[in-house]
């Protein structure tokens, strides 16, 4: 092919049916190149030609190292067929141990808080496990947040707004001591919060919080007196939240669901009770989304003999469990078979596919940045020193110091 | 517009070089170019096209008669499609180019995917001789990226 130059569109076409490796090592063939791999709307192309075309899809499996090292939390990636491929480093802060939670994943992003309840100063960290590049978020534009500790809960929810290709947090700000809740959004695009005004349903939301991200909204199982169980939503692109029934009979409390994606509809799988080794799991999906009257049960898993609790779906039309040993366990519908996976102590799993988002905006997770915790508020920006956090250290950063002083009185 | 084979009529293709190929009109139709020529009329004398090659519009209609085929499976189709991408990188260059500018996409996605497969592994100095490229980068500048994805270097 030398002496010749091809179209533009062309090298874009044949760049997006490449594997991520080998477009990190071309972004240094020349600059053209380089800034076309970087671009967003190359990255979203190519993640779905690839999407399509090859087996780019994985398993996060988070376990403890073997080594007792120092660092607890750790992911391992693998294959499709569950063969250890390599440890991967999680971005947090996470030397003591701490735990965290997982507040839902698309497009081969992960989305995690450094404590199992967000609450007070947590931060939230979007990671792209593949590429090993996260976004350490901080800071928040509602300032009570950092201020009062009164706050009673704190919702997260992780998506992804395909018209505006724009990846979002909305997080639902309960305090006990206001009648209405605060939602706040945060754009990866413009790296900052906003309040936006959204008619939060007036539920309880269970906990631990994790939320399922599928066709353009994140739903998370609730609770309302009076009535029961259902799904709450949270449109990414028009930002509002929606209310999605569940079958009558899982509106009482007494089995547990664990929500999640499966064959294109948005599903869940049901665990009768814990205390039984061979209880019978159920898998009910949504045939129609937002119509609740298209719930089917889809398949009976069982009985089988140490299944478990369930994780969720993974590829291939399989269900990962936790069986009573601690091992992964999945289940194929397609087979009807299962199989024990066999890797010990694992906590969770989750499912990944390759992508380049955060090639730009991420930080590489072996040079961390330092955490801190902030808001934004009348263009003021407040960082509270969490070293000292006990003692309410904050450290005000302006110019204008009428606003400052308006501050202060707002927060004291 | 039907354009079923059996009252197909014939196509004059003028390449570049002058050579004339007459083609059924249901097979050269899967050129998007030539379809939207033979749906506003303009297709009566030797339709000429400036930008391929005699050899090279001969392999293509060759993939456009397959693909008209009703009766090839898709199993088929791949196998055949496979064998027919077996080519060195001149052929596939000109390939590439003809179905880019005939805008016939089965071809072009077909032609792009061997490409990226040949290419995968290869380091960046080969992609820039392939590809004719001229490294605009400084040393800096190309260590900062190296450094940045260290593992894909490896």
């Amino acid at each position: 092919m030398s002496n010749k130059n091809f179209p533009g569109d062309v090298v874009t076409d044949i760049l997006a049916r490449l594997p991520i490796k080998s477009l990190l090592r071309f972004r240094c063939v020349c600059k053209p190149w380089c800034s076309t791999i970087n671009d967003t709307k190359f990255i979203h192309m190519h993640l779905n030609i690839r999407r399509t075309a090859a087996s780019i899809e994985g398993y996060v499996i988070y376990k403890p190292l073997d080594t007792g090292s120092y660092c607890k939390h750790i992911f391992s990636r693998c294959d499709g067929n569950f063969a250890e491929r390599e440890t991967v480093q999680l971005p947090l802060k996470c030397a003591s141990g701490k735990p965290f939670n997982v507040v839902g994943s698309c497009n081969g992003l992960l989305c995690l808080t450094d404590s199992v309840y967000p609450n007070f100063g947590c931060t939230i960290y979007v990671w792209n496990p593949f590429i090993g590049k996260f976004k350490a978020i901080n800071n928040s534009c509602v300032p009570r947040l950092l201020f009062n500790r009164d706050c009673s809960n704190v919702v997260l929810g992780f998506g992804f707004d395909a018209q505006n290709i724009d990846y979002k947090v909305v997080r639902v700000l309960n305090f006990t001591d206001l009648p209405l809740p605060d939602v706040e959004v945060y754009n990866l695009s413009t790296d900052s919060w906003r309040r936006i005004e959204a008619d939060v349903p007036c539920v309880t939301w269970t906990k631990p919080l994790s939320s399922t991200f599928f066709n353009g909204a994140s739903h998370w199982i609730v609770f309302r007196d009076g009535y029961g169980r259902f799904i709450a939503s949270f449109d990414f692109h028009n930002e509002v939240f929606g209310e999605i029934m569940l079958p009558n009979r899982f509106k009482e409390n007494d089995q547990e669901l664990t929500l999640g994606v499966f064959k294109d509809s948005l599903g869940m799988i049901v665990f009768p009770d814990e205390r039984e080794q061979f209880a019978l799991r159920f898998v009910w999906v949504m045939k129609e989304y937002g119509i609740s009257d298209s719930w089917v049960n889809l398949f009976t898993i069982g009985p089988l003999e140490k299944i478990g609790r369930p994780l969720g779906f993974g590829w291939d039309n399989e269900v990962l469990f936790r069986d009573y040993e601690e091992k992964l366990f999945s289940y194929c519908h397609d087979t009807r078979g299962s199989r024990h996976i066999g890797m010990r102590s694992i906590l969770d799993a989750f499912t990944y596919v390759e992508s380049l988002v955060l090639v730009n905006e991420g930080h590489n997770v072996s040079e961390q940045a330092k955490p801190f915790s902030g808001v934004t508020y009348k263009g003021v920006s407040i960082f509270l020193n969490k070293e000292e956090e006990e003692e309410e250290c904050c450290e005000l950063w302006s110019n204008k110091q009428n606003e400052l002083h308006e501050l202060r009185s707002f927060f004291y | 517009m039907s354009l079923s084979p059996s009252t197909s009529k014939m196509l004059s293709l003028k390449s570049s070089d002058g050579k004339v190929l007459e083609v059924e009109e249901h097979v050269a139709v899967l050129c998007e170019t030539i379809k939207s020529l033979v749906e506003d009329g303009c297709a009566d004398s030797p339709i000429p096209l400036a930008n391929v090659d005699g050899a090279t519009l001969g392999n293509v209609m060759e993939w456009c008669k397959k693909h008209a085929d009703q009766k090839a499976s898709a199993d088929d189709l791949e196998d055949w499609d496979a064998e027919f991408v077996e080519r060195d990188q001149g052929e596939l260059y000109h390939l590439i180019m003809a179905a880019n500018y005939l805008n016939i996409k089965g071809l072009l996605d077909l032609i792009c995917q061997k490409v990226a497969d040949m290419i995968k592994g290869k380091h960046p100095e080969k992609i820039r001789e392939i590809f004719n490229i001229e490294n605009d980068f400084t040393p800096e500048q190309q260590e900062q990226i190296r450094k940045d994805n260290s593992w894909a270097f490896e």
